[in-house]
């Protein structure tokens, strides 16, 4: 029960800080909004398919989801760092896990925000629709868990590199959309040798289940399975010994 | 005696360059539940490896750090949940109003009842007029007592305070040091790192000098000045010094100066001789103002032994 109460201490902050936050306030409502008629507006500029504004809307949806609990997961980690009250939040019985998870959770609810009024929008103006909800959901769930394990990733590189690890928060996700195809084929513009490789990422499979509700997608669902879970327990693993070293090399006393 | 700190033969190291520094080297202390300890250094003496390593946030290489019985790396978040740091040097999350903050921390520890306890810590600080507003707006004085408000959410039962009133104006020290002494009253165990010589004088019960990630001396007030103080000076505020010091010079082992022209300096080995210089002085045919016994103040006790530390260590080296 307590370790809910730390886990919610970071929804509650996120959100308190979000109401004066004005740049904050535009991550959710502003650029979401901007990228995604950047892209729906010139692909149906170049005349394309409706399938392919569809997969533009479900790759900006997906990529949302994994965007927002890698992000929420550094910022709430580095603006206490700039607020100089990190140490406030280290010397406090909240464990690694809890913060992850809590960061990791406002990012969940903002990228729902997100996805909502994506859907909203593009209803009215694409008229488009969720074609097979299980699908949708399950591509969603696993997205999410990328996306934290990104956070974990960044966090465990943000004992050593402060706030510098909150441009990586913005390098990973560019690294998933090009890798991963979240808008295009992969088989189309990578070359054939590259490809398998390129396949084994459960970010891949996660964009290849997404893009198989327009019949597009040949998501292999035991990689997305097993990878999800292994990049999950990697990135936990990787957290933790970071964090054992920076707080054994006194790395983390220089944050606070 | 209940200890509420103990550290045994504490050890960090750090790799500077290509040569290894000893931020602390085999430090020992005890604290005991319900007093004020101060801890005194210079700047780079270990006192903030220290507090790291008693905070959990930084581990020992050697040796056992524990507070109320817990280890402090290996039991850290346990332990976490039963003790609180005020460090001058620290801020406040985002824009958060003050009552967000405080909820916030209270959420962190899981405060029950957290705004009956919001209201009381809020109270305690005297910050009631300023629960709105974003604590980064706060006076330096007021997020003193903000960040004691925030320390008290989770009653802890040993308080580890760095520089409280560094930064601060004369009445702001004057109130923190107020509640320092309430929190005692509560029962609390405090640790105090202060370089205010007298702030350490008022507050503590015991202080330890540490320097060069070394503890040099732990006592009291009292035993650290005896430590020193191989003569101790007794003043004479008298009307005819001249007279006085004639009057006292049959008396053995006695120096005897005049460093005013109101003034007579008698240096004695120990306060033993009184009896006899009273007995002396009261032949006096002048009039006598006042007798003070000059104890050396805690400052030039810390530079002693800092300076004694530094000669000592040079030799070893």
């Amino acid at each position: 029960m307590s370790s809910l109460v730390r886990i919610y201490s970071q929804v509650y902050k996120s959100f308190m800080s979000l109401k004066r936050n004005t740049f904050r306030l535009a991550d959710v409502l502003i650029w979401p909004m901007i990228f995604l008629f950047t892209l729906t507006f010139f692909v149906t500029y170049l005349g394309s398919d409706q399938i392919y504004v569809n997969i533009i809307i479900l790759g900006m949806m997906g990529w949302r989801m994994i965007y927002f609990p890698n992000l929420e997961t550094v910022s709430s980690f580095t603006e206490e760092y700039w607020s100089k009250s990190l140490a406030h939040l280290m010397i406090s019985p909240i464990t690694r896990l809890e913060f992850a998870i809590g960061a990791a959770i406002s990012g969940f609810i903002k990228a729902i925000l997100v996805v909502i009024i994506y859907l909203v929008f593009t209803s009215f103006l694409y008229g488009f629709y969720i074609p097979d909800w299980p699908t949708f959901l399950l591509g969603m769930f696993f997205f999410a868990i990328i996306g934290f394990s990104m956070g974990l990733v960044t966090l465990g590189l943000g004992y050593f590199m402060k706030e510098e690890s909150f441009s990586m928060a913005f390098i990973w996700p560019d690294i998933i959309v090009l890798l991963s195809g979240v808008y295009f084929s992969i088989e189309s513009v990578y070359p054939a040798s590259i490809v398998p490789f390129i396949r084994l990422l459960p970010s891949t499979q996660a964009f290849e289940l997404m893009k198989s509700m327009f019949g597009l997608g040949h998501p292999d669902l035991v990689i997305l399975s097993v990878g999800t879970a292994v990049f999950f327990l990697l990135a936990y693993a990787f957290n933790t010994f970071m964090y054992e070293k920076a707080r054994k090399e006194g790395k983390l006393v220089r944050l606070g | 005696m209940v200890l509420a700190i103990e550290v045994i033969d504490v050890s960090k190291k750090y790799k500077s360059a290509n040569e290894i520094v000893y931020a602390l080297d085999n430090v020992s202390l005890k604290v005991k539940e319900g007093e004020i300890f101060g801890l005194l250094g210079p700047n780079g003496a270990g006192k903030t490896t220290l507090i790291s390593i008693l905070a959990g946030i930084l581990s020992n290489d050697t040796g056992s750090a524990k507070i109320l019985g817990l280890d402090c790396v290996r039991d850290s978040k346990q332990l976490q949940q039963k003790i609180n740091v005020v460090s001058g040097f620290t801020g406040a999350p985002f824009t958060l109003s003050c009552e967000e903050a405080l909820m916030y921390y209270s959420l962190l520890y899981n405060v029950k009842n957290a705004k009956e306890k919001i209201q009381e810590v809020i109270s305690a600080t005297q910050l009631g007029d300023a629960l709105k507003l974003p604590v980064q707006d706060f006076s330096s004085g007021m997020k003193q007592r903000y960040l004691i408000a925030k320390a008290l959410l989770n009653d802890p039962k040993v308080l580890i305070l760095d520089e409280p009133t560094v930064g601060l104006d004369v009445e702001s020290a004057i109130n923190i040091r107020d509640m320092v002494r309430k929190l005692r009253h509560d029962g609390r165990t405090i640790l105090l790192t202060t370089h205010n010589m007298f702030e350490a004088e008022e507050l503590c019960d015991r202080i330890a000098f540490i320097n060069k990630g070394r503890i040099v001396d732990v006592g009291t007030l009292k035993e650290l000045r005896e430590k020193i103080v191989g003569k101790r000076i007794i003043e004479i505020n008298c009307s005819d010094p001249k007279m006085v010091i004639k009057l006292l010079k049959g008396i053995p082992n006695l120096s005897l100066s005049s460093p005013s022209p109101k003034l007579v300096h008698v240096v004695v080995k120990s306060y033993a001789k009184m009896k006899e210089i009273l007995s002396n002085l009261s032949d006096a045919k002048c009039e006598i103002r006042g007798i003070t016994a000059l104890e050396p103040t805690l400052e030039e006790t810390y530079i002693h032994i800092i300076n004694r530390s530094k000669i000592e260590g040079e030799k070893l080296e």
